[in-house]
């Protein structure tokens, strides 16, 4: 039993450490003290994302932003300084997100984040990141969770499934005529806050709740489902579901004779999505938020892939290194924006004064010291022959 | 008490690594450069995994019981932990224990088709365990949190006669998880010196033998499974408490791998082994991350932990407990007094323990 002292020795030894600063909020930013991250030359900005794994094909997001950051020093960095990005790989596995953000914080001592990826793991930092009142711009995920209930701190720029959702419902019953809805969503937390949005508008309309059927990331046959969805007789169908799944299901119901009108969610964009789906997914309507990628006649667009030739020729033109891209752009206008004398602080306040913006890929982004949900508006484009086509403007809630 | 007992003999490892244990944190404190909280962060990750390895060492290294769904046990304690303290306020050891021993349980049952089951069949059967526990958790998100899983977990505390000691930085956490490692340690060692320790090597050796001899497999398997089920289940509670929230995302079929990976590296039958083997591997994976990018293979690290797993198996098939119990019989058949090097062997490797 002699090890018994040991041990009490060291739970003491935690219960004397409670009070001293092990926590490094106590290094966060305060008048006359340095910032984190920023010396004369030179900002730290940090980010995480799997890099290997099955969601390593995320890891195409950090890789253009660390180009785009090169392409930034190359020109001369901002108000002086260069950027010094550093980005983890967590194999989106929330302990090592954990880990991730810890080193950035306390270790690199980041300026600010820009970019960590996922939700389960912006989810497993959030109140970390928020105790420590570093700055994350665009946290790389849907979920509303970062932007409700407000935080001080995380600016998010995606458009949320909630506010995707409930324009998919208000243009389908406003503009499509449709009488009666069903939803198709993948059963977890991206997919059921697409149902609750939906649900949610029909109620405030008095209109009878959608259908709900569901299936699970493992599932690989969908007959049921498309028998489920037929029955019902909702003669329009939002989809919540990753590409292929999403694809089975178009495929399933053009077998059983059932050509509801379709409406998705963008998470569904993929090229792989039109030889799931066969003919049935023509007419489908698809959201989006940013500009098309292959679209060469924006001007935003050519840039871009300019951008993409000289600075990440390895990479391809697609969803991921556009969304890096713009990641990359709304950083550097906030970095601008916070001038010459950077500190956390002054960084948050000028962002917080940010309205309408329109210099990257991202239409137009608003913030107020009380609102960080980031873009509202979407465009609907239509699945026409392995393409989609963009047939309407911007539209916003109603 | 009497599992905790150790003899003076064996004491001086366990005073050792507590001491080591002790001192890092103030020794990290003072090196430059370094965040210590982070530090401690990964520490305390590699002393939980290793709780949970020398779990599993019980079963695979002592009772030849494969099972690659450990992960499911961890997450069962894990959520269990998380939902008693979280949803309905429950002390933080009250959670503990309760998550400890339903993971025991369910490990008691998972030991039953075992009686049936061995080698591939078994490892099937178990990793089918593993698979199943987070979509079990994602279909009941009402409750479970679901896919986004459950966060902001109240801080652990421990009621320790008139004084509460609350765990609130990584520090306090790390110490935490170094006095349940040395706790558990002991324990390991005790079980498999004894009586019920010798009835698992018998059935790990042959099950028709140890039958024979009158082992009871069906006690004894059950128990092997309940035992390791046991320290994975407390491992999750203290898993869940250092982050602070989990989600399913934390439970993937590859953490099994690790857990097995961990007691193989480590050598196969022995606490030690399994204990060192874990903080090996996740050290490795951290500081090979830091590997610089060759030619844009941002992912080298992987393939250079994969060349120093086949080596080590190549080479050294009994893992790190292999070579340190060589080391030690090779120092004492140092030549000496004139006595034979075999009989000093012999002496030595008789009282040796496992």
């Amino acid at each position: 039993m002699a090890v018994v002292p040991l041990l009490v020795a060291l739970l003491v030894t935690a219960c004397g450490s409670g009070t001293t600063p092990g926590a490094p909020s106590a290094t966060a930013s305060t008048v006359g003290a340095t910032v984190p991250g920023v010396t004369g030359t030179e900002v730290v900005v940090g980010s995480w994302g799997p890099q290997d794994g099955p969601a390593g094909f995320y890891g195409a997001i950090d890789r253009t932003l660390d180009a785009y950051f090169k392409m930034i020093n190359d020109q001369g960095g901002i108000n002086g300084r260069k950027i010094r990005f550093i980005y983890e790989n967590d194999s989106y596995q929330p302990a090592k997100t954990v880990a991730a953000v810890k080193k950035l914080v306390e270790e690199d001592k980041v300026f600010a984040l820009c970019g960590g990826l996922g939700t389960p793991n912006n989810a497993a930092v959030m109140d970390y990141v928020v105790a420590n009142n570093v700055p994350h711009v665009w946290p790389a995920t849907g979920t509303t969770m970062l932007a409700v209930p407000f935080k001080k701190n995380i600016y998010a720029v995606q458009l949320n499934y909630t506010t995707e959702a409930t324009i998919a419902t208000q243009y389908a019953l406003d503009q499509l005529g449709t009488k009666k809805i069903a939803v198709f969503y993948q059963n977890d937390a991206f997919g059921k806050e697409g149902l609750d949005a939906v649900q949610a508008e029909l109620k405030k309309r008095n209109l009878p709740a959608a259908t709900a059927v569901s299936y699970e990331t493992a599932d690989t046959n969908f007959s049921a489902q498309a028998l489920k969805l037929q029955t019902s007789g909702a003669d329009t169908v939002i989809l919540y579901a990753v590409p292929k799944p999403g694809g089975s299901i178009i495929a399933e119901m053009g077998k059983i004779g059932y050509a509801p009108k379709l409406l998705s969610s963008s998470v569904i964009n993929d090229p792989s999505i039109f030889a799931l789906a066969g003919s049935a997914i023509n007419g489908m309507l698809i959201e989006a938020y940013l500009p098309a990628f292959d679209d060469t006649s924006n001007p935003k667009i050519v840039e871009y892939q300019a951008f993409m030739a000289k600075y990440a020729p390895k990479e391809q033109i697609g969803g991921f290194t556009e969304v890096g891209y713009a990641y990359g752009q709304v950083f550097i206008e906030a970095l601008k924006r916070a001038g010459k004398e950077l500190t956390r602080e002054g960084f948050m306040a000028n962002l917080d004064q940010m309205k309408n913006f329109t210099g990257s890929l991202v239409p137009s982004l608003s913030y107020s010291p009380t609102d960080h949900a980031g873009v509202k508006a979407a465009y609907f484009q239509a699945a026409k022959d392995g393409k989609f086509v963009t047939v309407t403007g911007y539209i916003t809630l109603k | 008490m009497r599992w905790l007992r150790t003899r003076r003999r064996v004491l001086a490892p366990y005073v050792l690594g507590a001491a080591v244990l002790l001192l890092i944190p103030p020794l990290l404190g003072g090196i430059p450069g370094v965040a210590p909280g982070y530090v401690l962060y990964l520490v305390s990750l590699a002393l939980i995994y290793a709780i949970v390895a020398i779990g599993l060492g019980i079963l695979i290294g002592h009772t030849g019981q494969i099972s690659l769904g450990h992960a499911g046990f961890f997450a069962i304690g894990a959520y269990t932990s998380a939902l008693l303290t979280l949803r309905l306020g429950l002390p933080f050891v009250l959670a503990l224990v309760v998550a400890a021993s339903l993971s025991a349980a369910i490990g008691f049952l998972l030991g039953l088709p075992a009686l049936r089951l061995s080698g591939p069949y078994l490892a099937v059967a178990t990793l089918g365990f593993g698979l199943a526990i987070p979509q079990l958790v994602v279909w009941q998100g009402s409750w479970t949190g679901g896919s986004s899983g459950l966060h902001g977990l109240p801080p652990a505390s421990l009621p320790l006669g008139a004084l509460t000691i609350v765990f609130r930085t990584d520090q306090d956490y790390y110490y935490l998880a170094a006095a349940v490692l040395i706790l558990l340690t002991i324990f390991a060692r005790n079980v498999v010196t004894s009586h019920t320790g010798r009835a698992f090597i018998a059935i790990r050796d042959s099950e028709t033998a140890a039958r024979a001899m009158g082992v009871d497999l069906v006690r004894y398997k059950t128990t092997a499974f309940a035992l390791s089920a046991l320290y994975a289940g407390i491992a999750g509670g203290l898993y869940a408490h250092v982050l602070h929230g989990i989600s399913p995302e934390d439970f993937t079929v590859l953490l099994s791998v690790d857990f097995l990976t961990m007691i193989v590296l480590g050598g196969l039958g022995s606490v030690g082994g399994a204990l060192s083997g874990a903080l090996l591997l996740t050290f490795l994976q951290n500081a090979l991350t830091r590997l610089p990018v060759v030619h844009d293979f941002k992912n080298l690290y992987i393939v250079v932990l994969g060349a120093i797993l086949i080596l080590t198996i190549a080479f050294l098939p009994r893992g790190l407990a292999g070579v340190a119990r060589s080391v030690r019989l090779r120092w004492a058949a140092r030549p000496r007094d004139g006595a034979s090097r075999v009989d000093q062997i012999v002496e030595l490797g008789e009282g040796s323990g496992v």
